[in-house]
């Protein structure tokens, strides 16, 4: 996995290779929107990291630019803008994902794990999903484990489906508030950990193989381990 | 500043100059006419004596002719006319009036000549000349004395009435002049001591209703905006160095104890706690900018119609897990079709903080409800519990940044969710309160346009 990190800050870049290297993704710093452009252009990269405001160029308009040259490459934007509008915005110019800084780097590792998820994902419309002998019928929206039939209301349903289609990965609060309720801030109360307890009743309560973890400090992860 | 640089005195001067340009086109016109007008009318009454004495003549010969010219003078006046008869030899041989006229050939028309009378003044006459039988010549002079008094009045009045009125136009262009620059003079020397003191609380002096006290208050009410965008910062400063410095200080320390001790466990707990604290402070930060952004009307704010009804039922879905974990029964009464034009996020965040708020503060076994309805032009939503309620002198300052009920601020919350809500509220052109709920607590009243 090659990421392509763009940031005027060398001390920042510096840490973000650095931190990246910890999970194994081998990276590359460009300083600023035009090397950023030029390095885009001139090698394939996995996932672009890019800052928003950078000198001589900025992000939005790098972005703008490699979308507008074909290129399709995921790319998560990193902005100390964290206004709302501002996010729509970085989306527009063709951003992936956003992410306010100061961010914490398990919430970044999680959302580089999920866009690079999304790329990798099977091409085509998945019907099902699956995580051990729980089960997720995408069409009917049917949900059973072990081949019982679990009832979600369709919150609960939309929640379970979000944490199924990145099984495996560490999902974080923020995550689930943007992708299952759409909502951009955070709360100053644990309701989406409250959310999150009531699924894991339903999906694992009566069963001795729990699938929804709670990564401390962190989020949590679908998998069949315990 | 050079007088000539002033606005109103340079327009002044420019009327003055063009009413004077037109003035003394006024007065060559006048006068031109007037003295053709008079001259022709002389030339008239020559015309009319030559017919007269031609007449005279034919009907009762040289006798006649001397009688009627003596008659004339009498009537007439002598110094005002003058009448001579030449024989074909160019002899006189009569000459009357107190006027010598000079000529001696006759011509056609009407000739002017400047003579001296008997009794030694200097005329301008008129002289026309005619024939009789036997080749006679006669000559009538008539004085223009009379046509030149009139035109010389006429002069005097033109040029007396034009001095007075440019001598009032100019008393009143510099009275109105004055006027204008007093006023104006006045707002420079406000602006400037404003700009010398920084005193933003200072008002215009605002005298009438005219251009200038409308002005008087725009800059007014610029004024009072400037003076709360700067309050606003300077609140925002303050609270920076009082709620920013603890959590700095405390960080400062646990680092600094940390790096003291070598123990990887305690370094490792003490890490986590600085991670908290930052994160901590890292939401009092976002949010003080949020708030100060958005009361200063800085914040760029994406709006369309957004289904209210649906997003506070969302809210209400979303919150009732944790209300019920917290001992709370969340009640919620929305009617159907509420629409406000607004941010989704922004309105979402204002009730999320209502709802935060009771989860915090209200104990278990309490009531909390969010009534949404519309009344008329604006939608009315309360968010109210059973829980112990703000008493009535702290209802308007828990909208204050930082202002927190709890005294030994042991509670989690930073003191700016009320803040924000407000900020955002506002932003949505609404209005937020607290009242005494019949719950018993306290009861947080919104009210927004609707779309």
């Amino acid at each position: 996995m090659k990421i392509l990190i763009v940031e005027d800050d060398p001390a920042a870049a510096a840490l973000l290779q650095q931190g990246l290297a910890g999970f194994g993704y081998v990276s590359e710093i460009a300083r600023d929107g035009l090397e950023g452009l030029e390095k885009a252009r001139a090698a394939s990269f996995d996932l672009w990291l890019v800052d928003i405001m950078l000198p001589r160029f900025d992000g939005l308009s790098m972005l703008r630019t490699l979308r507008g040259e074909g290129l399709h490459t995921p790319a998560l934007i990193l902005s100390a803008l964290g206004e709302v509008d501002e996010r729509v915005e970085g989306l527009r110019a063709g951003g992936d994902d956003y992410l306010v800084k100061p961010y914490d780097f398990s919430e970044l590792q999680a959302r580089i794990e999920a866009l690079l998820r999304r790329v990798r994902g099977t091409p085509g419309i998945e019907t099902e999903l699956a995580v051990a002998d729980l089960k997720v019928d995408l069409l009917t929206r049917k949900v059973t484990r072990a081949g019982q039939e679990i009832f979600l209301k369709p919150r609960e349903f939309r929640l379970l489906e979000y944490l199924m289609r990145h099984a495996g990965q560490v999902v974080t609060r923020t995550m689930l508030l943007e992708n299952v309720w759409d909502y951009y801030f955070d709360p100053q109360t644990n309701v989406v950990d409250v959310h999150v307890s009531r699924l894991r009743q339903q999906i694992d309560k009566y069963f001795p193989l729990p699938l929804l973890h709670t990564v401390r400090g962190e989020g949590y992860m679908m998998r069949p381990r315990g | 500043m050079r007088l000539s640089d002033s606005a109103p005195i340079r327009l002044a001067l420019g009327l003055l100059l063009t009413y004077l340009g037109g003035a003394v086109l006024l007065f060559f016109f006048l006068d031109y006419q007037l003295t053709s007008t008079l001259t022709r009318e002389v030339d008239r009454g020559l015309m009319e004596e030559r017919d007269l004495l031609q007449r005279q003549y034919r009907d009762s010969g040289t006798v006649g002719l001397h009688r009627a010219i003596e008659n004339r003078i009498e009537s007439e006046g002598s110094q005002s006319r003058g009448f001579r008869i030449l024989d074909p030899q160019k002899k006189i041989t009569y000459q009357a009036g107190g006027l010598a006229i000079p000529m001696t050939e006759p011509f056609s028309g009407v000739q002017q000549s400047r003579l001296e009378t008997s009794d030694g003044k200097k005329h301008t006459v008129r002289v026309i000349s005619f024939s009789m039988g036997q080749e006679m010549t006669g000559f009538v002079a008539s004085s223009t004395e009379f046509m030149q008094g009139l035109i010389d009045n006429f002069r005097q009045t033109f040029l007396v009435t034009a001095g007075v009125v440019t001598l009032f136009g100019l008393a009143l262009g510099y009275w109105l002049v004055w006027r204008f620059l007093v006023r104006i003079e006045a707002f420079n020397r406000h602006t400037q001591l404003i700009v010398q003191s920084g005193d933003l609380s200072s008002r215009m002096p605002v005298v009438g209703n005219d251009e200038f006290s409308v002005l008087a208050c725009n800059m007014n009410a610029m004024l009072e905006r400037i003076e709360k965008l700067v309050q606003g910062i300077r609140q925002v400063s303050d609270n920076i160095a009082h709620d920013l410095r603890t959590p700095l200080t405390r960080l400062r320390s646990e680092v600094q104890v940390a790096l003291q001790q070598g123990d990887a466990d305690t370094h490792k707990a003490a890490l986590e706690r600085v991670h908290g604290e930052l994160e901590k402070m890292q939401s009092i930060f976002s949010s003080l900018l949020a708030i100060s952004r958005a009361e200063s009307g800085g914040m760029p704010v994406r709006r369309a119609v957004v289904d209210f009804s649906e997003l506070l039922n969302e809210l209400l879905e979303l919150y009732t897990p944790s209300a019920e974990e917290h001992g709370l029964v969340l009640h919620g009464e929305v009617a159907d079709g509420l629409l406000i034009y607004g941010n989704r996020q922004l309105l979402a965040q204002i009730i999320s903080n209502l709802l935060d708020n009771a989860l915090k503060y209200v104990p278990a076994g309490s009531e909390v409800r969010l009534q949404a309805q519309r009344q008329e032009s604006q939608i009315k939503v309360v968010v109210e519990d059973g829980g112990p309620g703000i008493p009535p002198t702290m209802r308007d300052k828990v909208f204050e940044r930082f202002t927190r009920l709890d005294p030994s601020r042991t509670m989690a919350g930073s003191g700016l969710g009320l803040s924000l809500a407000k900020a955002f509220v506002e932003l949505h052109h609404g209005t937020i309160a607290i009242t005494k709920s019949p719950l018993g607590g306290s009861a947080f009243i919104l009210d927004l346009p609707a779309a």
